[in-house]
This record gives C-alpha cells, structure tokens and sequence, in this order.
C-alpha cells in the first residue's frame, strides 16, 4: 500500500508540474476522494452512451453491482492508469463484466464526446478479451450538470485547470450495488484482485462469486485504513470465543451426566468390539472416583485448572488484544520510550510465586496424608512379575491379577517385584506405587465405592507391560462374605509362615534349643536392632526380607556372620509369608518352635 | 542495533563470494566455518527427524485401534524406544544449539568464527558417530528399554542392543560437552568491541545457559549410562538389587542428567523467541534483563528438580516435598518469560509473518506446557498423573510445541541468512497454522487420556480410551503435513525463491548487517557495537513492512 501511495504522490506532483504553477496550493488541498460509503449514486443523472444516445445512470444499475470510475478521455497519464488497473485487475477475476457485474465510466469532461468515448472503449474491450464484454463496459459522456452530481455524490474532488486544459483529480474507483448504494473504494491505481472480487460479491449482496466467496467475506472485512479486505479478527474471535464457550457447555454437561451415571454400581464402559456410537455414548472425560483420597486429588486437580485456565485466557487475551491493537499499521499510540517497568516485574515473580507455593501446600498434605496408611489398614501382599500381580490376603487366600476388597476398608498394600520395577496404578483410586526388586513399597486407600475398576502396571516393565493389568472388585460386606466363602483359603498366611520356619531350616538356629547362636526372633518386628557396624536398623518388613535374602548386608551386633542367603531358594511370596510369621510372633519367649 | 559497522554493499546482479562457494564434498567434510558445520548439523538432524517421526506414525496408527493389532508388543516397545531415543538426543538436543546456534553465535556476536573451529568439526563427527552406533542398534534389531533405561530392566532384563544404544548417545554426548564448551569461550572472548553482556542478543544468553548445562550434566550422563553397560555386559553390581546394588540410584542419577537436559532442549527455544518476537512487534523486549536473568535461574533451579520424576519411586516423602517445593520454583523464571513476551507485544508495531506466527504458537504451547508442569510438580496429583499420558502430553508441549515451533520460527527467520533466499510466504503462514492445529488436536486428547488413567508406553490399552486416541492419531496426520511442507518449500526456495537481501525483515543484530548469505569470514571489517539489543522503535514504523513480499 505504501509503494502504491507513494507512486500516486509521485504521479500527482508529476501531473502538477505538467499544470504549471496556475493552481494555487488551496486550490489543490481541494483535490480529494472522500469516502461516502453508503450514500446513493444519482441513478436519474442523463449521460450519452457511446453511440450518442441519451441514457440514464441508472439503466446500468438493478440487476449486478457496479464498477464505477470517473476520469476524462483526453487525461495525459492518471485516468489511463486508473483504467489500466481496472483492466489489469478484471483480468485476472472469474467473474465477467457484463455477466456478473458492470464497469461504468463517466468521463468528468463534459466537452468529452461519444467519439472518444468509442475509442476508449474499443481498446479496453479489446485488451479485456473476453466475450460479451462489449455489454460490460461503458463509457459515459456527459453534461457538467451531471457531472457534478456524479462527483459529489462519491466524493469525487477535482479541480480543472484552465492554462492547461487538464484536472487535477484523485484516482480510484468505487464500488456500488444494484441499488446504487456506494459500497467499497478503492484508492490508488492497483486494485487487488482479491480485494476487489470481495468487494464485487459484497455488493451484489452475495448474487454472485462462490460459496467459498461468501465464506471467504465472513472472515475477511473491509479495512478502510489500508483500503483492502484483511481477516477480521474481531470475527474470528466471536468464532473461537462462541465455540469455546459451546464446548465447555457440552463438557460440563458431559461431566453432570458422566457423574449421574456413575451413581450405579457397575459403572463400567463396556469392553471389546463395541461400535464407535457406542464408544463415544459412553466416553467419559473424567475417570471414576471409588476412593477417599480421590475427591481430595480431584480437589487440587480442579483448582489447578481453574488457575491454569485463568492464567492461559489471560495470556492469550492479552496477545490476541495486543495483536489487534498494535498491529503494523494501526491507530493506535506508541509513545517512546523504554517500557521496561521492575514494579511489573515484581508484582508479577512474586504473585505467581505465592499462588505456586500455596498449590505447593495443599498438594503436599494430601500427599502427606497418601503416603501414611492407617494402623488399621488390612494387610494385602503383592508380588509382581514379569506380567503378572499376585495377591495374598491375610487369611491366606491368593488372587491373580485381581483383587477383591471390602468397601469402605482401609487397605494397605505390602508389595514388591520378582524381577523388574512394576507400578500397582488404580485410576479409580487416584494411588500409584512403584513395585521394585527387593525392596517393600507401600501403598494404601480406602475403596468407598462398590464397583469394578481398573489395575494397571503403570512402569514399562517389557514385552507384555501394556497387558499387565487386571481388574479390583469393591465388594458390600455381603458380597464381601459371600466371595470369601467362595473358596476354601487353606493355610493362613502366618500358618504358612509358620510351616516354612519349620521346613526351611529357620528355626535350626532362630529356636531356643538351637545348637547354633543366631538372635531370637520373638517380638522383633518394629524393635531397633544394634548392627556390627554399630548403627541400629528398626526391623521393619525390608529388614526381615533382607536379613533372609541378603543376609551379608546388615549383620546384628554380637553375632557371627553365618547365616546363609536364602536367594534363589525362597520366592518373594514365600519371603513374605515368613515375615507375616514374624510379626505375629508375639513377646513370649516361644521362639521358632511353635 | 545501529553500529558503526561496515556499510552493507548494495545488492549488485553478481553474486558476491559466500560461505556456500565451494560445492566440493571434501570442502563441506573438512570444513571448520561454522555456518558450514551448522548446515551439517540441520541435514543430520532432518534425518534423524525423519527416523524418529516415522517411528511416532507407526505408534500413531497402532494406536488407533485399542487390541494391539498393527505390530506386536515387542515392535511398539522399540518403536517408542527409537522415537524417544532419536528425537531426545539426536534432535530435540542438538537442534538449535547445534544448528541455528553454530550458525548465528559468531555472526551474532560479531566473530568471524566459535573459539576452537576444528573442536567444532570434531563435535560433528563425534555426534555422526553417536548417530551411527544408534542407528545401527535399530538396523540390527532395535532396543526395547524406552529412551529413559531403567535399570533393572535395561541392565539384566532386556533383550536386543542395549550396549549399542547407549555407546551412540555416549559418544555423542562428547560432541554435545565440546559444543558447550565452544560457546561458552566463544561468548567470553570473541564479543565485538562495546558488545557487553547486557547489550547481548536473548539468544546469545539461551545458548550460554544452554551450554553451562551441556557441560555441566552431560557427563552424569555418560557415567550412568557406562555404569549400565558395565553392568550389563560385565555383571558388576551396580544397580541390580540381587547383587547389592540399588535400582532407585540409577534413576537419580539418570534424571540428575534428563531433568537439566529439558531446559536444553527449550531454553534455546525460548532465546530464538525472544528475537522473533522483538523483531516483529518493532520492540525491545519488555524486561530484558529479567528475561536473561530467567535463563540463568533455570539453568541453575533445573540441576535441583530431578526427583520429581521420582515421587511414586518410593524416595522418601520429605525428599518429595523438597523436590515438589523447588519444582514450583523453577517454573516461576518460565512464567517471568511468558508475561516478558506478551508485554512486549503492548505497544509494538506488530507484522503477522511466518516467524512471528511461530513464536506466538510457542508462546501458547509452551504456557499450556508450562502450566501443565504445575500439575506434576504437585505432589498428590502427579500421583496418580505420572507416567500416564498427561505426562506425555506435559512434555509434548513443552518439547514439540514449545522447541520444534521455535526452532521451525528460527529456521523460517534465519533462512534468508543462511540461504540468500526467500522462502514463499503463504505455505510458510499455512504450515504453521496446519503445525499448531494438528499439533493441539494431536496432543490435547493425551491430557485428558493422562487423566482417564490410560499408562504411556502401553502397545494395547482399555477401549474406553479409543476416541480420544482416534481424535490424537487425526492430529498427528495433520501434524505430519505441516511438518512436510516447510521441508518441500525451503528446499523449493534454495533453487526458486527470490533474492533476500541482507535484511529482509528490517531486524537488529549484528548477523544482519553482513550479506545473505554471508561471507566465508563472516564480517569485512571489524563491528563495533554502540547500543543495547532490539534497538526496534514501533512508533517510527507504524507501517506494514515494505518487504512484505507475500502480498
């Protein structure tokens, strides 16, 4: 735009110098397009056609919008220019004058004459080359009468110079509508294609051009400080912002009936081959809750997004403002200067410090209160393989990637792995522990919703991780009983224990009677334990099955190292099953021989 | 920055003699001029790109279908080893630094080459030959540990060529520790006369920052992953439980290097940022120095969040809360960063092309990314959102959204430079729209997936979670034409695009005021700088840019 401006400036002073210093500079100021959008041309003004024949302005009006440009015949360099953009640009359209739309000249001369105009018009059909173009371009000689009414009513200013026989005017050409309406304007002496096959189906009041047009101009608008068609951000926001608000309608109503429908106890999607309608009825953008400590995760979560969302729509709206506003070429005020302000700085580190340390806080209690279970927890041991989770209640029952528990019933699981690092993750409960070799993680919740949820391994663990799963059955006390009676448990786990102690050989040493010194096992779990090293471990869980596996690695103070490793003779399960049996080993001085 | 530098020739019909003169492959092997080993590096890591996009397409389409029923399980566990693998160290890492950062850093700061040019060429070879080593474990049968190892599964467990993998990103780890060090010396003693540290272009000061980590945790790298090898091939105990080792420490160890190597791979992208922003909104960057300073709070803040990966691990809970508690520290710097930018906006004068539409789409990835990190970072919630798709979702956004999306701006800014050419303007805004769309459809459904519960690196998972991995996979095609594209039209333009100019975007800098593309010794005289960076006035220009050229 700035390289068609300056060009015109150029013409003008060039057309000035050829007028000769007869005009003076007020004379010249006069010289103007104004811009009279919406106004009515003068349709009854009386103009000759290029045989001579009287016509009415308006004649050329009623059924296509219409291309009007004023200049005079004899015009040594600007009309021409004018003309040969119109020519230049209606080349390259789709639509045809004539067909779709008219290109109306009036000649502001009225000592212009039908001769001319003929001339003028047997060149530009001719280079417009296109069929039928003779009915699409006219070319219009007048009186100043009408003339003048003409002008005006677009705004059209010239001033004539009378030493030089020429005017001096502005160039351009406007748009109108079949009614005659002024609709666009086009300053300079390029018009864009584009700009200008919008401008057409604008005015045609969406009569011609494609759908692709009529798309094109919902999203494109009329700038009239550049003079051309730019993307209307204003209606790409009400778009995105309208869609935005419409899909957080859906989500939450998704999310309101989502949660009605979790209020039935098997409130699980169903599996397999379903058909994708089916998928998306039952598609679900949160997952179930069945845990005590979900609701508080779930609290953090929200108010997480609630700040984030705020956050990022400030953000955003500030750009796209930004982006509007002090767009290149805009009114809009720059006032020099550095902007650097360290106030702002300030207020905004330590603002978004204090909300990220208060998310901090929360977060970390919850977690706190995750990582704690309960002293009435039920204890459930887990070993996990290579793709498997086994189980073990208390009253020696063994599950296979399952689990069954009783609703409402602190749970707290004792697990470890057999070979690499596995994750016992239940979405529904919101939990997720690490499974690791040799080592004893802990994980707990309180399941406090009847149902069928999820187990997923949730650390790549090989070929067959993403099948390492299984199903956790939440269980009413009733159905609780009846699964139990189900099947015979067998042996107790400290019962097994207490078998194992005996069989393995434990209790040849850990016994009263022994004939070997080795320390006495009664009442050990949780008492601190004095090393040779002269440290005191507590004898948690990890210390009893590392005293059995890796024995080398924590000798009791007072004592030989002799005890041999139990590795690659007792499984994790077994392990465990003699841990249950000495924790239950009560104070009592009966030693291994129970 | 207006300098007293040598006035630029005007453009003359003969090609003045560049750095691109000599076509001999002997002279691209053997060449020491950085620009050259830059283009070396951007052909490389294109490559790699591909590898490990290819790898993400397969996975994409596996996943369309819940049972698994593309490629077996063995298949999709290497598939998103390779992908990981690649595009961590032989993309995402070396990306800017090696690329655009070889180029630019000696034009930027007016050198005529790094401190230590043939090190520089040695950086290159060592990384080819990572790459090498890397490539040919995936030509000989792949490795199915995921990018991250873990022990005991990598050391005793896995099959395939583990030793391989972890030599090639050993090897090429040298090539990342010589590329830190150059920089750093080059910064320290090359500057032109009058360039003090704070008249230093943002980028500049990310790739400083980005060098110091590069040198500083590179080595933790190489230690763990040797400590694997040995392990492995050897038999010595080092993490292996059942031989008095212990698993958890390769993890510290693994993310005391992978943590820091996030803010690798994006603090460069925030540097490239910061200059396309200032130079299309005409501004100087709000806050300057808070921006350079942020830079250097991450780096520092970033060696002391590893454990955050860690909070489901079993490390103690205390250990947790320090690691939760420094973690929401680190990402104050990155937020100063985002309110900079935006406010540099206010008030600028600001020209909608092809860079600035990436650096406003990083802008919006990465705040999503950013914010997403909140979520992780705070302990109760990262419990039950690690290592599912959120996470894969987080770090897509901060990795792809936030470094990709810059590095393609830096690519489309800096082509001009490196080429002399002019790229066409419509398919580069259209790619960039097609990057942004398919990249939020192709990653946001992996939040909510990461929230349903759905764990990462599973070949077949729940059919509950198939429209949203459908919907994902759709993003990912979409993803994929935007990517292609950018790779068709600059090749396009090498050959057909219009002369640039110096200055095609009438920016700051030093790197502009020598020819496009630049000659073999950067400068024909000394610059001397007189003024502080982005030296922009939005109020003189209030116009669209005369070199509007797409119009």
């Amino acid at each position: 735009m700035k390289r068609c401006a300056s060009t015109v400036a150029a013409l003008l002073a060039f057309a000035m110098g050829a007028l000769g210093q007869t005009l003076t500079k007020e004379q010249l100021a006069r010289v103007d397009f104004e811009q009279h959008l919406r106004q009515r041309a003068p349709l009854n003004a009386m103009f000759r056609d290029e045989s001579g024949a009287p016509v009415r302005l308006g004649a050329f009006f009623g059924q296509r919008p219409v291309l009007l440009a004023l200049a005079y015949y004899e015009c040594p360099n600007l009309c021409t220019l004018v003309l040969n953009g119109v020519l230049e640009s209606t080349r390259n359209l789709r639509l045809d004058a004539g067909r779709d739309f008219e290109i109306v000249v009036v000649s502001i001369h009225p000592g212009d004459t039908p001769a001319r105009a003929t001339t003028k018009k047997q060149t530009y059909t001719t280079r417009y080359g296109r069929p039928g173009s003779a009915q699409g371009w006219h070319f219009l000689t007048g009186d100043a009468e009408p003339i003048r009414q003409v002008s005006e009513a677009v705004g059209f200013r010239s001033v004539y110079d009378p030493a030089s026989k020429q005017y001096a005017h502005p160039s351009g050409v406007v748009v109108l509508t079949p009614d005659g309406v002024i609709s666009r304007y086009f300053l300079g002496i390029e018009y864009p294609p584009k700009d200008l096959r919008l401008a057409l189906v604008e005015a045609s009041q969406h009569r011609i051009g494609s759908l692709a047009d009529r798309l094109l101009l919902l999203c494109f608008h009329y700038d009239p400080m550049t003079g051309r068609y730019s993307l209307l951000i204003t209606r790409v926001l009400q778009v995105a912002g309208s869609g935005t608000v419409l899909l957080l309608a859906a989500l939450i109503m998704r999310l309101a009936r989502s949660r009605e429908s979790r209020l039935e106890p098997e409130g699980h999607p169903p599996g397999g081959g379903s058909p994708p309608l089916l998928l998306i009825a039952t598609w679900s953008l949160l997952p179930e809750r069945a845990s005590d400590i979900a609701r508080s995760v779930d609290a953090i979560f929200y108010a997480l997004l609630v700040v984030c969302g705020l956050v990022t729509a400030g953000v955003g709206a500030a750009v796209l403002y930004f982006c509007v506003r002090y767009r290149a070429g805009s009114p809009a005020k720059r006032p020099a200067g550095d902007q650097t302000s360290v106030a702002l700085e300030i207020v905004w580190t330590s603002a978004t410090l204090l909300v990220f340390l208060g998310i901090f806080v929360w977060a970390a209690v919850v977690y706190f209160r995750m990582s704690r279970p309960p002293a009435n927890a039920s204890e459930i041991h887990v070993v996990a393989r290579q793709w498997m989770w086994k189980a073990q209640h208390p009253n020696g029952r063994r599950e296979i990637n399952e689990l069954h528990l009783l609703l409402n019933r602190p749970v707290k699981l004792l697990m470890t792995s057999q070979d690499v690092i596995h994750d016992f993750f239940v979405p529904a409960f919101r939990t997720k522990q690490d499974v690791l070799p040799s080592r004893y993680t802990v994980e707990w919740f309180t399941p406090t919703r009847p149902g069928k949820y999820h187990l997923f391994c949730a650390e790549y663990c090989g070929l067959d991780h993403s099948r390492m799963g299984g199903w956790i059955y939440v269980l009413e006390p009733a159905d609780y009983a009846r699964w139990l009676a189900e099947q015979q448990s067998g042996e107790s786990m400290v019962a097994a224990g207490a078998r194992l102690f005996q069989a393995r050989g434990c209790s040849g040493c850990h016994a009263p009677n022994a004939t070997v010194r080795a320390p006495l096992l009664n009442g050990i779990y949780k008492k601190p334990v004095a090393l040779a090293d002269g440290t005191v471990a507590i004898a948690d869980d990890q210390y009893l099955h590392d005293s059995i596996l890796l024995p080398m690695k924590q000798i009791t103070a007072g004592y030989a190292p002799v005890m041999p490793t139990f590795q690659g003779q007792l499984g994790e399960e077994e392990v465990m099953e003699l841990i249950a049996y000495l924790k239950a080993l009560g104070d009592d001085g009966q030693g291994g021989a129970r | 920055m207006s300098l007293s530098a040598p006035p630029v020739a005007p453009p003359s019909t003969r090609a003045e003699p560049n750095y691109l003169d000599d076509h001999s492959i002997r002279s691209w092997l053997l060449t020491t001029d950085h620009k050259r080993i830059g283009l070396l590096y951007m052909v490389s890591i294109t490559l790699f790109f591909l590898v490990g996009g290819a790898a993400a397409t397969l996975m994409r389409i596996e996943l369309l279908t819940p049972q698994g029923d593309l490629v077996t399980s063995a298949t999709y566990n290497k598939l998103f080893t390779i992908h990981g693998v690649v595009m961590v160290w032989f993309f995402l890492i070396p990306s800017i630094p090696t690329v655009l950062g070889n180029f630019l850093l000696p034009l930027m700061i007016g050198a005529r080459d790094v401190a230590f040019p043939r090190l520089n060429l040695a950086s290159w070879y060592l990384f080819m030959a990572g790459g090498a080593f890397a490539l040919w474990s995936i030509i000989a049968g792949g490795v199915d540990t995921g990018w991250t190892f873990y022990t005991p599964y990598s050391s005793t467990y896995a099959n395939g060529h583990v030793i391989a993998m972890a030599t090639g990103i050993f090897v090429a780890g040298f090539g990342s520790i010589a590329t830190g060090l150059n920089f750093i010396v080059t910064i320290h003693t090359m500057r032109a006369p009058g360039f003090t540290w704070f008249r230093l272009p943002l980028f500049v000061w990310a790739l400083y920052t980005t060098s110091l980590i590069l040198v500083l945790a590179t080595p933790v790298l190489a230690i763990t992953l040797a400590l694997v090898a040995l392990e492995r091939a050897v038999g010595v105990g080092i993490f292996n439980t059942a031989m008095g080792g212990d698993t958890l420490v390769f993890q510290h160890l693994f993310w005391f290097y992978s943590h820091p190597a996030v803010y690798i791979m994006i603090l460069p992208g925030m540097g490239v940022t910061s200059e396309l922003i200032a130079c299309f909104a005409r501004q100087r960057i709000f806050g300057y120095r808070f921006v350079a300073y942020a830079s250097v709070a991450i780096a520092v803040l970033g060696f002391l969040v590893w454990g955050h990966h860690m909070f489901v691990s079993s490390q103690s809970i205390y250990a947790g809360m320090i690691f939760s508690l420094l973690s929401f520290l680190v990402s104050v710097p990155s937020a100063i960063k985002v309110f900079n930018w935006t406010a540099t906006l206010y008030r600028g004068s600001i020209r909608f092309q092809t860079p600035l539409l990436y650096a406003l789409g990083f802008l919006g990835l990465f705040t999503v990314g950013g914010l997403t990190g909140l979520f992780l970072a705070a302990l109760a919630v990262d419990v039950h959102l690690t290592d599912t798709y959120f996470v894969i979702a987080h770090f897509h956004y901060i990795m792809v959204g936030g470094m990709v999306m810059a590095y393609l701006g830096g690519l489309h800014f800096w082509w001009p430079k490196i080429s002399g050419k002019l790229y066409p303007e419509f398919l580069a805004k259209l790619s960039a729209l097609f990057i942004f769309g398919g990249f939020n459809l192709t990653f946001f459904p992996q939040f909510l997936l990461g929230y349903l519960g759905m764990p990462r690196r599973y070949h077949a998972y729940a059919p509950e979670f198939q429209v949203l991995n459908v919907l994902s996979s759709a993003g990912a095609s979409i993803l994929a034409i935007g990517y292609i594209l950018p790779f068709i039209y600059l090749l396009w333009s090498l050959r057909y695009g219009r002369t640039a100019g110096p200055n095609p975007w009438e920016a700051t800098g030093l790197e502009w005021t020598t020819p496009s593309p630049p000659p073999k010794d950067n400068f024909t005289a000394m610059p001397v700088v007189t003024e502080e960076a982005y030296a922009y006035h939005s109020q003189e220009i209030a116009e669209p840019s005369r070199t509007d050229y797409a119009r």
